[in-house]
């Protein structure tokens, strides 16, 4: 808690609200349990359980199978607690019960006992398909009137009589399942769900369960199989498409590249707009490692490579279940770090069993590359269709040619560009055979088990990769111990902790002179893969194909220049929840999140780079560590048989600290030898320390009306210190609220199983980073000695306040038809204001940029989600639906004063903006200038003429989605996800570049007939100015005078004159990004128990699985829509981006 | 008994949950946001040293010799973008000189109110009155009264633009105000000395580039200005405290660490700038000494012989037609090549070279001074690279040096003061403008704009159009536009396409 800070009068008020929330906990906390009143006869026991429930706050599970026909013949009660009741009532009918929370469940009492020698004991688990237990299953001896229940771990223990015997299991809504009891000790039962699932609990902000019909906005859950089928390294990628409005894009930077995560659309415009992360209850930093640049100079879009991002770190294998909280409203609680949205994620944990329980997996992929550029292979190197030849005759490749703007490969004798004489032959393939197919490997054991005390579970994952082109690999180790033990009764506590490691080498450039798709967009079609992979000169330097500093040889930056990172990173917490009565129980916990990550860079010696070809060196560490406290009081009470309200009371204590110290040598004084010591220049070094600590404290209260109607009122104040003093303090309160009409009406409607609306209002604040309120001088190195300082070029916050989203949201959750049809519909509106802008200024005030408040950004939109299940036959065929639906639109209603734009990225100058009344992420560029009809027009020189920079597109979809099919016969399981991506623009520098140097084929149309009317002009002695062409390619406009353009031109003009270097015209490389994948293929089969047990197993599974398996529809020619180069603000534009990647294979999950 | 474990229990919670709070109050909530990596206060010697070395640095950008017709590029241009700009280069010129401007205020900051520092607050303005010139002379009316003061109690962001003339006058008063503040009699007053990285400190030669730059910039206006300009030139040449020897120049010397970006281009295999076509041939035929300094032979192996200039004016085609590449035109020479070469910003040279213009006008000397400043001019301007050989382990070819003989042979030949008005004049200028490809190109750009000599042709031979053909006047950065647009409107309105002072 602060201690020191003057608290603003406004902060007295947030103090004073903050306090009539803790009263009214208090007010809870001297409330008596809820009285029931019960005055029945001969009623069904059901009826019982129904009446209490309405009457308390409880919720009662119980089986039909158990109370089958059990009539209550008299009940009455005044003023009886509902517990005190069952006590009473329950034992008649050998029933007990099991309290949880506020729910009870309905056990079968103690068994009754006969001895009888040939018996014998069986003890097992029943799971659901999803793999998480089930509590209260009836596990009967068939034949018999014998049976019990599984615990609330989903464990049984039954006699059995003999040899012969088979339990029945069964459980409401899951299909009734048979098994030979036979001599085994032990039987793992997996149940299949009958149907949806009923009243769904799901984690909720701080890890409160919460009924899922309570909920006042959208909570997408997601558990078990749906995450896992088909895996990917990064969790977030398996995530694409299965949530509405939850956008997800990985970048082109190879397998753990850093993913991207928008929900609801860019809420700041400057800012981190991705969500925050929660795991165990703990936040995971999620911050990119960085980007390295390829030189030292400069750090445009797509220079260097990028290191990923912190949730990749994550082990997919120990995911139980995640929570996407989407939008303010319900992440309100969290703070600051939750305006975007939180994704929590809980472990798998150990579980009360007998023995032990070994779980195995194994997934592994063959990786390959999917070629969406489509090559020319006609002409080769030189222009204007000659390529030039040499003193003798003979053609021979020149250094300073780039492109394919040559003479037709005709297969006669040449030299290339090693000096090598050649057939001049086209090299369809040299882009592909440059590739190779990768692999990922992922293997997991976790042994998991427990007694009634205490539970445990530990894992290890070793993932493997190697990377579609040569020498790139990255490996993982994950461990996994998590413990829990009830110490007492009322006293808990839970501990994990997570190591990972973390190893990659040569990680692929993206669009810099590194980079292998930027050299076979630049290269002749002529250069075969054999030439370049002798890329190594007798005397050690680089042999390649351009010799100059904007290009290497692929296989020199593959084998002789290294990049490597490794990452060690331990994650943990500990938590202890004490249990006062039945209507209070205190949670402390503390969690830290700290990793060391070592960067290291080689440009090899005889490479040449601008400053020389000595070789160059980067090296970087980096220590990072968070530490999250915070406690909650939380209460349960019913105050009247109607009315419950719960609460809770929290504080929280952030602390984050960041360290890297990072050196680089412009030139090596020793060759081939790499030591930031050995420069030939001054050494390049600097250090780099932050942290920042956030302190809140916050309360919740929710009253329940009548299980139909919720409200819930949330209030949270933060101080940050990396606001001013004065204004460090902000408080944000919400309000949500839940109205279950279906049970508000108690329709028996057979067409409406379940209804309710829901509407909520948030409001959340936002700080910024350290160090931003005070004007600074930055060491500019030394000269001979003389030490050099410059003042910053950004200009200091004066009076800095927080940010401010405030968010409405209103839906409706309806399922119909004994719930097989679904349907979810959240509309949302949320505009933040108030905007920490670090703002580009004029600089004839001396500065670049200054800090600000100001701007703001709105977004509305609209979520869909529907689950059907058209089909389900008796025989166990069954097929499901998911389809979901997002549509966001952003505004960027303003920015400061008199700035019509804020520039987020620049590509060759291209830039990603946000201007005022449009949406966010336009891509500006030049177009081709325009008459006033709207025709493209021509000038006197037959090329387009140069128009201005216009918006020519924005890079948000306009809308997205995703379409789950699921079907399943018997033991058979099949899954396929289409994931679709409809509108918004990308600008394909790829395309931009490819086309001027003619490598791609659209560039052959009207070649040969320009080639052959300039024959026939030369041989007619006509000057180009005196000569019509017979042929090449007519540009589409009209002239000066508004005539329509009929003269051809030569194709390589045409496409040189978009890309001329100050002169580029970027409107015909401006693409629609559209797109609809077949993201996942799942096909499972569940080996039969009877097979699994003989040989000592409790399950298998196998499956065949895809990833990115077909990507059906596209509109970008040569270069797949979804490339993006990192997960900044600054999407829309793709250069030389890797190409994407297909997994193919197969996993296996054993149990034993 | 189970009550007492209960409290036990509870206890234990409580520590455990104090734990992370103590921890966190071991700092100050306050103190947390303390910038560690950078500080809040400075020496003003180090800011000093950085901004005299950006500025310095900057002279050697010889993207502004192009504009000269000094040098070529073997980049992609087209005809009649000879004079083709580099955005960035309008961007990035305007925004380093507010910078080193901003920078130079936060020092006048910190030593105006001591008069300790009276000296290094006279430096001071000294260096800021050269940036803003170079600022006015590439982009006419631009920010002055009202720049570089972001970081004031004002928070200026948008500074008004004033006109060329009012800056000018303002920067001849404001440099003159400067120079007679220097005391010299008393080294105790606190001055740069080592962190005057030019001068060591030495007074003396600050009062001489002080100035020598009132003369250069008193001439610049001598056009439009007549009077004025006669006036100071006078005032100047009569009073005779400017740089008498090559000693005298202003000169950066660039290290292992801060390296010319010419030398980035050609160790990079990047040509990018090359000796001008026009400028070889001009000392091709005049036989000129200094042409094995300021250039190389094309590359060996291409058969050619003779030094070979790149044409300024043609498009790629025309250029492949004509045989001209990077490999095929002369290099820049390698003196200029080296780690270690001496910069320019104003040459002893190049005074000579003003004095013998203001000798011709009859300023402050008769016509009859004028041959014999020009004479000393190029003689300065030929012995210079003798002062300032560098030093021989970062040679990379023995130095030539012109001897004597070949001076007096030049200047009694092809470089002989002669001819009507109108030539002498033009000798002066053309060998002012000759010596200046020792600079970037700057204040040639600047002469050629003024001066309209020499008088550059086009590869066949025909002469540029100086009003049409060539950028007058750099446009502002696009980004003044959209963050300071009504102002920059404004002076683009009221200025045309020429600056003031070559009206």
């Amino acid at each position: 808690m602060p201690s020191g800070n003057k608290k603003s009068s406004s902060g007295k008020t947030r103090f004073l609200l903050l306090m009539f929330l803790l009263c009214l906990l208090g007010y809870t906390t001297f409330a008596q349990n809820s009285k029931v009143n019960l005055n029945l006869t001969n009623t069904s026991i059901k009826d019982v359980f129904k009446e209490i429930e309405k009457q308390s706050q409880f919720s009662i599970f119980y089986s039909d199978e158990l109370i089958k026909n059990i009539t209550v013949k008299n009940l009455t009660s005044k003023g009886e607690t509902a517990l005190t009741i069952l006590d009473k009532l329950l034992p008649q009918y050998n029933l007990r019960y099991e309290l949880n929370n506020n729910i009870i469940v309905i056990l079968q009492a103690a068994d009754r006992k006969s001895k009888t020698p040939e018996k014998h004991t069986v003890t097992g688990k029943v799971t659901g398909a999803d793999g998480l237990t089930i509590p209260g299953v009836n596990v009967f001896l068939k034949g018999s009137n014998e049976g019990t229940n599984t615990n609330i771990n989903g464990e049984f223990t039954i006699e059995v009589p003999g040899q012969n015997s088979t339990l029945i299991f069964s459980f409401i809504g899951f299909i009734r399942q048979e098994a030979e009891a036979g001599n085994l000790n032990t039987l793992d039962i997996v149940l299949q769900q009958e149907s949806v699932e009923l009243n769904g609990v799901v984690v909720t902000a701080l890890g409160i369960t919460k009924e899922k019909k309570a909920l006042g906005y959208s909570v997408s859950y997601l558990k078990g199989n749906e995450l896992t089928t088909v895996k990917d390294p990064n969790i977030m990628n398996s995530l694409a498409g299965k949530s509405a409005g939850v956008q997800i894009s990985k970048s082109a930077g190879g397998p753990d590249a850093s993913t991207r995560v928008i929900i609801r659309g860019i809420n700041s415009l400057q800012g981190n707009n991705q969500p925050l992360f929660i795991v165990d209850g703990i936040p995971m930093n999620n911050s990119n490692f960085g980007q390295t640049v390829a030189s030292a100079e400069g750090n445009d879009v797509g220079q260097g490579f990028e290191l990923g991002s912190g949730i990749g770190d994550l082990n997919p294998e120990d995911i139980e279940s995640v929570s996407i909280l989407k939008g303010p409203n319900a992440s309100a609680l969290y703070g600051s770090r939750a305006a975007n949205g939180v994704i929590i994620f809980t472990t798998k944990k150990g579980t009360k069993r007998t023995g032990i329980g070994i779980t195995f997996s194994t997934n592994t992929t063959a990786d390959r590359a999917v070629y969406d550029r489509v090559y020319q292979d006609v002409y080769g190197f030189g222009n204007n269709g000659i390529s030039p030849v040499n003193a003798d005759g003979m053609k021979q490749f020149q250094d300073q040619t780039e492109g394919s703007w040559g003479g037709k490969m005709d297969g006669t004798p040449f030299i290339d560009w090693d000096g090598v004489t050649r057939n001049y032959d086209p090299q369809p393939d040299n882009y592909k055979d440059f590739f190779e197919t990768g692999y990922t490997s992922t293997n997991t054991i976790a042994v998991a088990g427990g007694n009634e005390k205490a539970v445990y579970r530990l894992s290890y994952t070793n993932l493997s990769n190697k990377g579609i082109s040569p020498n790139n690999q990255f490996g993982r180790n994950t461990f996994t111990l998590s413990a829990g033990a009830d110490l007492t009764p009322k006293l808990k506590i839970d501990t994990k902790v997570t190591y990972i490691n973390h190893e990659a080498k040569n990680r692929n450039f993206q669009a810099d002179g590194h980079s292998v798709s930027r050299n076979y967009i630049h290269m002749s079609r002529h250069v075969s893969d054999a030439s370049l992979r002798n890329y190594e000169k007798a005397d050690g330097t680089q042999n390649v194909w351009r010799n100059n500093d904007r290009q290497s040889n692929p296989y020199w930056v593959a084998y002789k220049d290294y990049n490597g990172d490794t990452r060690d990173r331990i994650m943990g917490n500990t938590s202890a929840n004490y249990t006062f009565n039945s209507w209070l129980s205190l949670m402390g916990r503390v969690g830290i999140d700290m990793y060391n990550a070592k960067t290291k860079q080689i440009t090899a010696t005889g490479e040449l780079t601008r400053l020389g070809s000595d070789g160059q060196l980067y090296e970087a560490m980096q220590f990072s560590k968070e530490i999250n406290s915070d406690f909650l009081l939380s209460t349960h009470k019913s105050l009247s048989s109607k009315i419950s309200i719960s609460g809770t009371f929290g504080g929280s204590n952030y602390y984050q600290q960041y360290h890297s110290s990072s050196g680089r040598t412009t030139r090596s004084s020793t060759p081939n030898f790499y030591n930031i010591q050995y420069s030939k220049d001054n050494i390049i070094a600097w250090t780099v320390f932050s942290e920042k600590k956030t302190q809140s404290l916050y309360s919740t209260a929710q009253v329940e009306y009548n299980k139909f109607l919720y409200l819930d009122v949330t209030a949270r104040n933060d101080w940050s210190s990396t606001l001013p003093v004065k204004n460090n303090s902000y408080f944000y309160p919400s309000l949500t609220g839940s109205f279950v009409f279906s049970e508000f009406l108690k329709t028996k409607d057979k067409v409406i199983s379940f209804g309710k609306l829901r509407a909520s209002w948030a409001k959340v604040g936002n700080d910024t980073d350290p160090y931003r309120l005070e004007s600074v001088f930055n060491s500019a190195g030394s000269y001979n000695g003389q030490p050099l300082v410059t003042i910053s070029t950004g200009l200091p916050a004066v009076d800095l306040q927080p940010e401010t989203t405030i968010s409405y949201e209103v839906g409706t959750e309806l399922r119909f038809f004994m719930d097989r049809l679904g349907l979810d519909l959240t509309l949302y509106k949320s505009t933040t204001s108030n905007q920490i802008l670090n703002a580009d200024i004029a600089t004839s005030s001396g500065f670049n940029n200054a800090l600000i408040n100001a701007g703001e950004i709105a977004n509305k939109g609209i979520e869909l989600q529907i689950n059907a299940e058209p089909v389900r036959l008796k025989n166990g065929f069954s097929w499901n639906i998911i389809f979901n639906y997002a549509k966001n639109l952003s505004q960027v209603v303003s920015l400061t004063n008199g700035l019509n734009s804020l520039v987020l990225a620049n590509h060759w100058n291209l830039t990603v903006e946000a201007n005022p009344g449009e949406p966010y992420g336009n891509l500006v560029g030049v177009q081709i200038k325009r008459d006033a009809n709207g025709n493209k027009v021509i000038g006197a020189d037959g090329r387009y003429v140069r128009g201005d920079r216009v918006v020519l597109g924005n890079y948000n979809p306009d809308w997205i989605g995703g379409i789950t099919n699921n079907f399943k016969y018997k033991r058979f399981s099949l899954n396929c996800q289409v994931d679709m991506k409809v509108g918004g623009e990308i600008y394909s520098a790829t395309n931009h570049y490819g086309m001027e140097k003619g490598v791609f084929i659209e560039t052959l149309a009207g070649r040969a007939e320009w080639y052959a009317s300039e024959e026939a002009r030369k041989a007619a002695g006509v000057t180009s100015a005196a000569w019509t062409p017979t042929g090449g390619i007519i540009a589409e406009g009209v002239l000066a005078d508004g005539t329509v353009n009929t003269r051809y031109m030569n194709p390589e003009t045409y496409y040189t004159q978009f890309a001329t270097w100050t002169k580029e015209i970027h409107e015909p490389y401006v693409y629609d990004a559209t797109y609809i994948k077949l993201r996942e293929v799942y096909l499972s089969y569940k080996l039969p128990e009877k097979l699994v047990n003989r040989i000592k197993l409790t399950s298998a599974e196998v499956a065949l699985t895809g990833h990115n398996v077909w990507l059906i529809y596209k509109k970008t020619p040569n270069i797949d829509p979804e490339s993006v180069y990192n997960s900044t603000n600054a999407q829309g534009v793709e250069y030389a981006a890797l190409p994407s990647v297909r997994n193919l294979g197969f996993y296996i999950k054993v149990e034993f | 008994m189970k009550k007492l474990k209960t409290y036990k229990l509870v206890t234990i919670l409580a520590v455990l949950l104090s734990v992370p709070i103590l921890i966190s109050c071991e700092k100050n909530f306050g103190d947390i946001n303390v910038n560690p990596n950078a500080p809040t206060v400075t020496n003003p010697d180090f800011i000093f040293t950085e901004a005299l070395i950006n500025g310095a640095q900057m002279d050697a950008n010889r993207d502004f010799g192009i504009w000269a017709g000094l040098t070529a590029s073997d980049e992609g241009l087209e005809r009649k973008d000879n004079y083709f700009l580099p955005s960035e280069l309008a961007i990035n010129t305007w925004r380093d000189c507010y910078s080193i401007v901003a920078n130079l205020n936060e020092i006048v900051k910190i030593v105006k109110d001591d008069p300790y520092y009276v000296n290094k607050l006279a430096v001071t303005r000294i260096w800021r009155v050269y940036v803003f010139g170079r600022l006015t002379d590439l982009y006419g009316d631009i920010p002055y009264s009202q720049a570089a003061m972001g970081n004031t109690d004002q928070f200026l962001i948008a500074p008004v633009y004033d006109t060329q003339r009012s800056i000018y006058l303002d920067l001849l008063d404001e440099l003159k105000d400067a120079i007679s503040t220097i005391n010299v009699t008393t080294t105790a007053l606190g001055n740069y000395k080592s962190a005057d990285i030019v001068y060591g400190g030495d007074l003396t030669k600050w009062i001489k580039f002080g100035n020598s730059l009132r003369l250069r910039m008193a001439l610049r206006i001598s056009n439009v200005e007549p009077d004025l300009a006669k006036g100071i030139v006078t005032e100047i040449m009569t009073q005779n405290q400017i740089m008498a020897v090559n000693g005298d120049g202003f000169h950066f010397k660039f290290n292992k660490d801060f390296k010319p970006a010419t030398y980035y281009f050609y160790s990079a295999g990047l040509a990018r700038i090359l000796p001008s076509k026009f400028l070889v041939d001009m000392m091709l035929q005049t036989s000129d000494p200094r042409l094995p300094i300021y250039a190389q032979h094309p590359e060996k192996g291409t058969l050619l012989t003779s030094y070979r200039g790149m044409p300024s004016e043609l498009t790629v085609d025309e250029r492949i037609a004509a045989d001209y590449n990077f490999k095929k035109a002369s290099h820049v020479g390698s003196y200029f090549l080296r780690e270690d070469v001496v910069g320019f910003t104003l040459s002893y040279a190049e005074v000579c070279f003003m004095k013998a213009e203001a000798a011709f006008k009859g300023w402050g000397a008769t016509p009859a001074d004028a041959e014999t400043f020009y004479n000393q001019g190029v003689l300065a301007s030929m012995s210079f690279f003798k002062t300032f050989t560098p030093s021989n382990d970062l040679q990379k070819d023995p130095f030539a040096e012109i001897t004597v003989a070949q001076i007096n042979t030049y200047l009694s030949g092809p470089g002989k003061f002669e001819g009507t008005e109108e030539q002498k004049f033009e000798k002066i200028i053309t060998q002012r403008w000759i010596t200046l490809y020792q600079e970037g190109g700057y204040e040639a750009y600047a002469l050629v704009r003024r001066t309209h000599y020499p008088k550059l042709t086009k590869y066949d031979g025909s002469p540029w159009d100086l009003d049409n053909d060539f950028i007058q006047r750099m446009p502002y950065p696009i980004e003044e536009y959209s963050l300071n647009g009504d102002n920059a409107s404004a002076a683009d309105t009221r200025q045309g396409k020429k600056v003031w002072w070559s009206k």
